[in-house]
């Protein structure tokens, strides 16, 4: 029986202007995985998951995702966390919540209240007054909130303190159900997501360069996927 | 309707501040013109409470454009475009805040002028001319002539929001330069009178419709007119209207990249 394939790519092209952000990328990721999305600035992670996400649209070649072309149908089954922050400064961390679950079909109340409570997060507090570190949670436990099929993070440690890194990883692996959902994280903070990574793609100047599992690229490199994403990118 | 309000509420927030500010300014205005008027003003005296109607079109542009611009400025633009909801409820619920702004604002600026107008003294004037004018066109008449004159406001506003609004995302789909925001508006203005034109040839068979008007000395017995509108001219403009709004909900569902 052949696995069945929750996001397909085919030969994906995206260009901004003269930069070509993606240059024919095919990728196929079944349900139930840890993807890393890893490689330097300008890589093309974000692009990927923008047009994984309805964000962009290709110039050429084709997105699938449960075989539907990207659209309504697919934003009901992706969460998406983009790097940026996306909440407005009148919100409270309630808000911010209860905005979002207005607006998703599959959004888990319990859950929420679950990641607010290790998150730290103050259900009261203003989204303006947050720092940094703390609207990362907020945008973490806004987008795991929901019972979608795919996850699509962008940068979910950048820039944060260390504390919250280890906070945010740890509630990724709490509300992940293996062969259930699929995460996609895109991340160059490498060293310290590579534990819950199934599979690793490496994307270089809009090209993947290595798409292997984990487990396989550690055996076959003799190295830890951190090691080889310092040899690659030297 | 599901999640209509969630993103009314979002738009309303965006712009409340400023639409405050510009309540607070009208009944300021009216209410320093409210004090300083009594019986034996003169005329002329009222006639600044008539400025806000002015200054709420002015604020109804701004407040078009502010609703799609914060949103962009705030990051929020990357949650809108990946919820699973219908590009024409976002772009409905932008237009009902911006709508619900200028009628708050249009009310407060006719309450304004008609309490000044009320302790001016004109107050026995103004009954005896609407009685007179209910007598000369009866009653079904006279709210007749008042509602179209009432929906033609409305629909004034209804119209530079949604204008401006395809035009926005027009912009958004070039250059984030805000010159193209001019060239944008002409374009749809364009592609409305388009539409229109192809509405007043669909809509050429259904009849006319007049309304009688008053005009002449409003302190003598008034006179009326009859004003003969052409119904596929104004079903053209609706048609034009609905196509330039779903245009909008088309680029923010199919179109708009981030």
């Amino acid at each position: 029986m052949t696995e069945q394939m929750l996001v397909q790519t085919k030969n994906l092209t995206k260009r901004f202007g003269r930069v070509l952000a993606l240059n024919d990328v095919s990728i196929e990721i079944p349900k139930g995985i840890v993807v890393g999305l890893v490689g330097p600035n300008g890589s093309g992670k974000s692009t990927f998951l923008k047009l994984l996400a309805g964000l962009v649209r290709p110039d050429s070649g084709t997105v699938l995702i449960n075989g539907q072309k990207v659209g309504l149908k697919t934003k009901a089954q992706v969460s998406y966390q983009p790097e940026i922050d996306q909440f407005y400064d009148w919100m409270s961390v309630g808000d911010a919540l209860d905005y979002t679950a207005g607006l998703v079909p599959d959004w888990n109340w319990e859950k929420a209240q679950e990641l607010l409570g290790f998150l730290n997060l103050d259900q009261g507090a203003r989204v303006k007054h947050l720092s940094k570190g703390m609207r990362a949670r907020l945008k973490l436990a806004v987008s795991m909130s929901r019972e979608a099929d795919l996850y699509l993070l962008d940068e979910p440690l950048s820039g944060i303190d260390p504390p919250s890194r280890v906070r945010i990883i740890k509630s990724l692996i709490g509300g992940y159900e293996s062969g259930r959902h699929t995460i996609i994280l895109s991340t160059h903070e490498v060293a310290e997501t590579e534990g819950i990574f199934e599979r690793v793609v490496f994307l270089e100047k809009g090209r993947v360069r290595i798409d292997e599992s984990a487990e396989s690229i550690r055996a076959a490199h003799g190295r830890s996927i951190q090691g080889l994403f310092e040899e690659v990118y030297e | 309707m599901k999640g209509f309000g969630k993103l009314l509420k979002k738009d309303l927030e965006s712009i409340k501040q400023v639409a405050i500010v510009q309540g607070v300014g009208i009944l300021l205005w009216n209410l320093f013109f409210f004090t300083r008027v009594g019986k034996e003003s003169p005329p002329w005296m009222v006639l600044p409470t008539l400025l806000p109607f002015v200054l709420v079109f002015f604020w109804h542009i701004m407040q078009t454009v502010q609703v799609y611009r914060h949103e962009w400025q705030l990051g929020g633009i990357y949650q809108t475009l990946t919820i699973p909801q219908p590009g024409w409820k976002i772009a409905l619920a932008k237009l009902t805040a911006v709508m619900l702004g200028f009628v708050l604002n249009t009310i407060l600026a006719a309450v304004g002028f008609l309490l000044t107008v009320w302790r001016a003294g004109f107050r026995e004037l103004a009954f005896t001319y609407v009685n007179s004018l209910i007598q000369a066109i009866t009653l079904a008449e006279f709210i007749k002539t008042t509602s179209v004159f009432a929906l033609g406001y409305l629909m004034l506003g209804i119209n530079i929001a949604v204008v401006i609004h395809a035009s926005y995302n027009c912009m958004r789909l070039t250059s984030r330069f805000r010159f193209l925001l001019g060239i944008s508006l002409f374009t749809v203005g364009w592609l409305q009178s388009l539409f229109a034109s192809a509405g007043y040839h669909i809509f050429r068979w259904v009849p006319h419709f007049a309304i009688k008007v008053p005009f002449g000395d409003p302190l003598n017995i008034p006179q009326t007119v009859n004003v003969i509108f052409n119904s596929s001219i104004i079903l053209g403009y609706i048609l034009a209207l609905a196509l330039t709004f779903w245009l909008t909900g088309y680029l923010i569902e199919n179109v708009l990249e981030v």
